[in-house]
């Protein structure tokens, strides 16, 4: 094994060294146009991708000729064997590619530059690494597969691969564990005859989920074809293409014109003035769920986005997730000038006590305001003085980064959206205090964006969300806060109308509510993206309209049928049938669908002996083809 | 144990429409040279692969040396030799490097044997194998094969597209080399002068089929070669029983029959032939005329006249 391994990495490795210094220059040229450190250099990245996926998939390919095939298995190893001599040789040659080029920058960074270098950007070679190594073994399988649709499984696990968890731990596991697990599937996919499926169930199982998620993403797609491409063709004003009455028509309005359409049904008596005042008022949104604290650690870093600029002193002040303090570097000496930690400026790290250190990074904004999940702070440089602005009650978070707008600075935490005075807010050691406390009307979960008009006594807001009044029920709420008189509810607005029949809207359930609920459970345990927008309590908790539960039963049962038919037609073994019925029973259509392609139902009717090709099957045949 | 180097049971193989193999069954006693031979697609590559377990069957099974082709375990691959008409090795490596690295897979490795083969070829270690011509190639592939010390070699068409000096120099090594007493080797030619030299056993394949597995002397005795005058009144091809191949030569027909007794001269004689004669075939005649006589061809095709 060892010397086929050899062999192998000595095949590649003047390409692997090529290919380490072409990526070496790409990065240096990259560093000559901007830090190559923020963002996350996503063009090397799918370089990465792409390279590493077709060195896979050619290395495998190459060894697949015939004649080659049959001189690479024809020996006393077992098969298993070669594949990991060879899987580990190309594995070596990616490490050479990957993470030596990535490391060679950090460390060239820390050393010649003023640039702050945490361990998360030397550990990220490592997840750099992982992602080549990943990529690899896709292409492998996509090579090795006996099914060409295997590349759905590679892109399946690609999606929870790349989902950036808040735990770097979990992050680095799932890594690890991704990797092993298609490892696994090489490993089995990796026999003397490559036109068979994989013999094992486990490994039939493993091959079949990620594949049945992107079938679910696909078959998602295909609502363009069926559903909005006709309708875009025999509509022949795209505008009515959106219905009127609905949530989306009323967003598509201009800002001006929402509240006269949201109040001219209304019995409310100034709705005339309102919709007036509205139309000229200058109008703002406040984002609920923007991107949230980031923990010591993790990926993706945006390095730019977590520094202040001291212009007066020429300092640069960047988070530094090891210290989880600030640190101040002069940009001229490229000197430590000092840091910052929630008790203000200290001059060297030997006097930092642990409570002087940020549990979580804060966001740093307009070169002053330092942000915590309970505080916003004030650095005054010249002074070297750290004051509090604002403190979030008790009970409180805050759920994002303040924003700051034209007339007005907001601040949203779970339970309340605070409106701030510009002015109060940058006055220098004052503590602020907000101009508007405003509760949420309902579950911030379901409130999506909040529309703010500047009245001539204070704000009109108006709350709005497709699940605002519950689980696929849309809805808007308008809250007059005047500046005397306090905050008023002054109308809710329900709408009825969906753009969209409502087996579109929940297509994706209705394909397969198990799946639906799967890949919800994955991303509220990876924390992957604001999964308030996809709360796992509106999959399980059985509000789906009726007829929706009612045809994905439907699909089920049909999709049981098929299968079972299916496999009797082209012989499947009786424990495979078992296990792919069980499947089915679960998973319904992506199951149908990934059965047809994992066992190349088509080939094998027409191959398998003994059978008569019955009207039925040539149908069959001509329907699949 | 089974005597049975190779075992074939009604072994099928069809690629989409295609049947490549047919109803299949053959078997092979240990030890010996066995041919075979069969015109292009008669299915002997697919053979080969489905022994080797490289494909799986339609129908039937296989085995080789009382293991089931599908199955092979490492150990039962280790004691089979296999040369392909590409001779595929690594070309980026050296031919010294490629040795040692299939020589690392072998405790049995004789490195006699190699030396033996390697000096019939002008081949310098320190070259890389794709710098190696075809037949030094060949030669250097032989080699490997049988430094193995296989229980069974197969040699599919090892000779294809070698010259002259480099077949001469491929069969003397196989000839002459030290191999162990109970190899079997299998060798797949078109050329019948290699089949006639070494072959002990002649296993014809067309379209897929089994239509012979006999000695080569066995074979030539199917063959029957008639040469006799034939007035206009002549049977049509077809019509004749085991017909292979009519020429005219000299205006004397020479007819090629398979498995036609003495008797048959009884029915030229009844069909108006006169002055009749049979004549001894050599064996490549009578595969060649054997393999083209199942030829496909154009249905309007007249008959040589």
């Amino acid at each position: 094994m060892l010397a086929l391994f050899k062999a192998e990495f000595n095949r590649y490795r003047y390409w692997a060294i090529f290919a380490l210094v072409q990526h070496l220059f790409v990065l240096s040229f990259l560093a000559k146009l901007g830090p190559i450190l923020e963002p996350l250099n996503n063009e090397v990245t799918l370089l990465i991708i792409v390279l590493c996926f077709a060195f896979g998939f050619v290395q495998m390919m190459l060894h697949k000729r015939k004649n080659h095939w049959v001189f690479l298995l024809q020996r006393p190893l077992d098969a298993s064997k070669i594949y990991l001599a060879l899987a580990l040789a190309g594995i070596m040659n990616v490490l050479i590619v990957v993470p030596v080029a990535w490391f060679v920058m950090v460390i060239g960074f820390d050393h010649f530059t003023d640039t702050i270098i945490d361990m998360r950007h030397y550990s990220f070679g490592l997840f750099l690494a992982a992602i080549g190594v990943f990529t690899y073994l896709i292409g492998s399988l996509a090579a090795l597969s006996a099914s060409r649709f295997s590349v759905l499984t590679g892109l399946g696990l690609f999606v929870v691969f790349q989902s950036t968890s808040e735990y770097i731990l979990l992050q680095s596991s799932i890594a690890l564990m991704v990797i092993l697990y298609l490892l696994y599937l090489n490993i089995g996919s990796f026999k003397p005859d490559l036109s068979q499926p994989l013999k094992s169930r486990l490994a039939t199982v493993m091959l079949a989920l990620p594949m049945q998620m992107m079938i679910v993403t696909l078959l998602l797609l295909s609502t363009q074809l069926f559903y909005h491409l006709p309708k875009f063709m025999l509509t022949s004003n795209p505008s009515e293409l959106i219905l009127e009455g609905t949530i989306d028509y009323w967003q598509d309005l201009p800002a001006e014109e929402r509240v006269k359409f949201l109040v001219k049904n209304s019995n409310l008596e100034n709705k005339t003035w309102l919709a007036r005042q509205a139309e000229l008022a200058s109008s703002g949104v406040i984002n609920i769920h923007t991107r949230r604290f980031s923990k010591k650690g993790q990926y993706p870093f945006r390095d730019k986005s977590f520094s202040m600029e001291d212009k007066a002193n020429n300092n640069l002040w960047v988070f530094s997730h090891d210290e989880m303090l600030l640190q101040g570097i002069n940009k001229k000496t490229g000197k430590v000038v000092g840091f910052v930690g929630l008790n203000g400026f200290i001059e060297n790290l030997s006097t930092v006590h642990n409570n002087d250190r940020f549990n979580l990074v804060p966001f740093l904004l307009k070169d002053r305001f330092i942000v915590t999940e309970n505080t916003v702070y004030m650095m005054d440089f010249e002074a070297k003085e750290l004051s509090v602005k604002v403190n979030v009650p008790n009970g409180e978070k805050m759920v994002g980064r303040p924003q700051f707008t034209e007339g007005f600075v907001s601040m949203v935490t779970n339970n309340y959206t605070y409106l701030y005075e510009p002015a109060d807010m940058f006055a220098h050691f004052d503590l602020a205090f907000p101009a508007y406390s405003l509760a949420h009307p309902t579950e911030i979960s379901q409130i999506s964006r909040v529309d703010t008009y500047a009245m001539v006594d204070g704000f009109l807001l108006i709350y709005m969300g497709n699940n605002y009044y519950g689980f696929d029920k849309p809805g808007a709420e308008i809250i007059y806060a005047k500046r005397d008189n306090g905050i008023q509810n002054i109308y809710k607005m329900f709408f009825e109308k969906h753009n969209d029949p409502v087996l579109i809207r929940h297509f994706e359930y209705l394909i397969s509510p198990f799946l639906h609920t799967l890949d919800a459970m994955i991303y509220h345990t990876l924390k992957a993206y604001p999964v308030e927008e996809h709360p796992l309590t509106t999959v399980i908790s059985g509000v789906m309209p009726s007829l929706v539960n009612l045809v994905a039963l439907i699909l089920h049962l049909l999709s049981i049928v098929i299968v079972f038919w299916l496999s009797r037609l082209i012989n499947l073994d009786t424990k495979k049938s078992r296990l792919w019925l069980i499947m089915t029973g679960l998973i319904g259509i992506p199951a149908l669908l990934s059965f047809v392609f994992i066992n190349k139902v088509k080939g094998n009717i027409q191959v398998k002996p003994g059978l008569k090709k019955s009207v039925l099957s040539k149908r069959l045949n001509s329907t699949l083809s | 144990m089974s005597d049975l180097c190779i075992e074939t049971k009604n072994l099928t193989k069809q690629f989409g429409q295609k049947i490549a193999l047919n109803d299949f069954s053959l078997n092979i006693a240990k030890g010996g040279i066995h041919a075979i031979v069969g015109s292009n697609g008669a299915g002997k590559s697919t053979l080969f692969r489905l022994l080797l377990g490289m494909e799986s069957p339609t129908s039937g099974h296989s085995k080789l040396m009382g293991g089931f082709s599908e199955s092979l375990s490492a150990k039962e691959r280790g004691r089979i030799g296999y040369v392909n008409e590409e001779h595929t090795l690594p070309g980026w490596m050296k031919v010294e490097a490629v040795k040692k690295l299939q020589q690392s897979f072998y405790p049995q490795w004789n490195h006699n044997i190699y030396n033996q083969v390697i000096d019939h070829f002008d081949v310098d270690p320190k070259q890389k194998v794709s710098a190696l011509s075809r037949g030094e190639r060949a030669g250097f592939n032989l080699s490997m094969s049988l430094a193995q010390r296989p229980t069974l070699l197969i040699l599919d068409e090892p000779t294809l597209g070698l010259d002259v000096v480099a077949r001469q120099s491929f069969l003397e090594a196989l000839m002459f080399a030290e191999t162990e007493d109970d190899m079997t080797t299998i060798y797949c030619s078109h050329q019948m002068e290699e089949v006639e030299r070494i072959a002990e056993q002649l296993i014809i394949m067309e379209q897929g089929r089994l239509t012979n597995n006999s000695t080569p002397e066995d074979f030539c005795k199917r063959i029957n070669y008639w040469v006799t005058d034939w007035d206009n009144k002549k049977p049509k091809d077809k019509e004749i029983p085991g017909f292979l191949s009519r020429r005219v030569i000299d205006g004397r027909q020479h007819i090629l029959t398979v498995d036609q007794g003495d008797n048959f001269s009884g029915y030229l004689k009844e069909q108006g032939a006169s002055d009749i004669h049979q004549l001894p075939v050599n064996l490549e005649r009578a595969v060649n005329a054997f393999l083209t006589a199942n030829h496909k061809k154009p249905e309007n095709l007249p008959e040589y006249s």
